[in-house]
């Protein structure tokens, strides 16, 4: 392994593939995150509007 | 006795209308032009700069500044209209809109951008041009500024329904306009060291004409979108 | 295929398409991506001009890529959504801004590491396709602006739809500004008559960077533009009954 970083430009090869996956995690996060509250969201509406009406 | 409904006749009642209401508000004519003047007169003692540095960041400065006050000034292109419900009335006429939106821009250029290209020579002067230099600094600007009417008004009438809209409007118009910018500063500071202008000026000129073809369309279904 | 397109129009059966190509876009693309970058960073041979800071061609080509293609879908989809008044489309739009703003960064920033050790500069002002890139960011960050300060959903939607549609022409710039201009960024590589010339062992790692980087970004526009659909259209009834339901 400790070849890898014998590479030249090892640094700047590392950022730039560590700022890709951050990148990549961060926008599956937002995503996935942003859907599941809007979901919820109305999820929640939708069981209130619900229990309401059987009431 | 209906008046003439001919295209040129709506064109011109629009753009004298347009022409007498800002001479008639000096005050939106002079801030821009002031505030361009202040800043460009200033600048050389901010940076405290030798002779020779003001003719290689001159063109550059003076191209950042008109654009800068230009933006100033598109705010009041379609607001004072739709504020005061003169807009509606504009959209309900026979003639058709992107006419008498080309008309409103044309105006727009003739009250802010015409003094701000007469004062520029003075301002040249200041940054040590020479004459030949400051004729071509004019003909930079008398396309840049015309240009950056016609891509402005896009940038106003998208933001219509918006208020205190101002810095919007130029961080839509800015990114469309940073072609004018570098050619039309890259032109003067290329002539300045040796080579021509003739690329540079036809580049600007062909940028206008494509600005001139879709940007009245464009403003004119933004407003309708817009207001409606 | 008309009628697929017909019934895609409809937030229905977009909803229910999208949750069943989700979790195949997304797999795929993550082991096409997965092995486009472990090949490139440590099996791809060392370019003979640049040493080992050519790997970065592995992140950067990608992400420069899906910058454009998302902002030609953008594009692509505000043409649909102004002429033909079709609501999905506003949606994807709004959905691919933020990913395509991301991924412009990206570009723009392992563009800049790989810049440092081959041209000796983080930044070249002068160059056509650092700025027109670099102004795609301004574009998007101008979109979604746009779009967050006009209150009416229907009128953001054609606003911000006209404004895509203006700022489209960089996509040709971007593209052709190597061609146009002379330029510090090496030309096309990819896309040349004659077939790319760039070595086998070193241009399959990319293509599968490449083509899984789109699906995967096609996966999670999928997943926001359900997202926006939700938004959209929680007032109606097929929503109720999918909720009600418990199918989601």
């Amino acid at each position: 392994m400790i070849e890898f970083f014998a590479m030249d430009y090892a640094y700047y090869v590392y950022i730039s593939f560590l700022s890709f996956i951050t990148v990549v995690i961060i926008c599956t996060n937002n995503a996935f995150k942003h859907h599941k509250i809007t979901l919820d969201r109305i999820k929640n509406t939708i069981h209130q509007m619900s229990d309401d009406n059987e009431t | 006795m209906p008046k003439k409904l001919s295209l040129i006749a709506g064109f011109m009642a629009m753009f004298r209308r347009d022409l007498l209401q800002s001479i008639k508000s000096p005050s939106q004519l002079l801030n821009p032009l002031i505030f361009f003047i202040m800043i460009t007169a200033t600048f050389p003692f901010a940076v405290n700069a030798e002779k020779a540095q003001l003719v290689q960041i001159g063109p550059g400065i003076i191209w950042i500044m008109a654009i800068l006050s230009y933006l100033l000034t598109l705010h009041h292109l379609y607001l004072d209209d739709a504020e005061d419900g003169c807009l509606d009335y504009i959209m309900l006429s026979p003639q058709p809109l992107p006419l008498l939106v080309l008309a409103k821009i044309c105006a727009h250029w003739i009250s802010s951008g015409l003094p701000l290209i007469i004062i520029s020579p003075i301002i040249g002067i200041i940054y040590q041009m020479q004459v030949d230099t400051i004729l071509v600094m004019i003909g930079t600007l008398f396309f840049g500024t015309f240009a950056l009417s016609l891509v402005g008004s896009i940038g106003a009438s998208l933001t219509i329904s918006i208020n205190n809209s101002n810095i919007l409007v130029s961080l839509l118009v800015l990114p469309i306009m940073m072609p004018v910018l570098i050619f039309g500063a890259r032109t003067i500071e290329l002539y300045q060291s040796g080579a021509t202008t003739m690329p540079g000026l036809y580049f600007l000129g062909a940028y206008c004409m494509f600005a001139l073809s879709f940007s009245p369309f464009a403003s004119a279904a933004a407003l309708r979108i817009g207001t409606d | 295929m008309w009628i697929f397109l017909h019934k895609m129009a409809s937030p229905k059966y977009f909803y229910r398409l999208a949750s069943s190509m989700i979790p195949w876009l997304f797999i795929s693309g993550l082991l096409l991506m997965v092995y486009g970058i472990i090949n490139g960073l440590f099996y791809a041979p060392s370019d003979y001009q640049q040493g080992d800071a050519f790997r970065i061609i592995y992140v950067h080509v990608p992400a420069a890529y899906i910058s454009m293609m998302a902002y030609s879908l953008m594009a692509f989809a505000a043409f649909i959504g102004l002429i033909w008044r079709i609501k999905i489309a506003h949606a994807v739009i709004v959905s691919a801004a933020p990913l395509g703003a991301w991924f412009t960064f990206l570009a723009l920033l392992t563009g800049s590491l790989w810049g440092r050790p081959m041209w000796g500069t983080w930044w070249e002002w002068g160059d056509p396709r650092l700025t027109s890139e670099l102004l795609m960011l301004f574009l998007y960050l101008g979109y979604m602006a746009l779009r967050a300060s006009i209150p009416s959903i229907t009128k953001a939607d054609k606003l911000s739809a006209i404004l895509i549609l203006i700022g489209a022409i960089n996509i040709p710039i971007i593209h052709y500004s190597v061609e146009w201009w002379t330029s510090l960024h090496q030309g096309s590589t990819l896309l040349k008559s004659g077939g790319p010339s760039i070595a086998a062992p070193m241009l399959y790692p990319l293509l599968a960077s490449i083509i899984g980087l789109s699906l995967f970004f096609g996966s999670l526009l999928l997943v926001r533009t359900k997202a926006e659909v939700l938004k959209r259209e929680k007032h109606s009834r097929w929503i109720k009954d999918m909720i009600l339901g418990d199918e989601v």
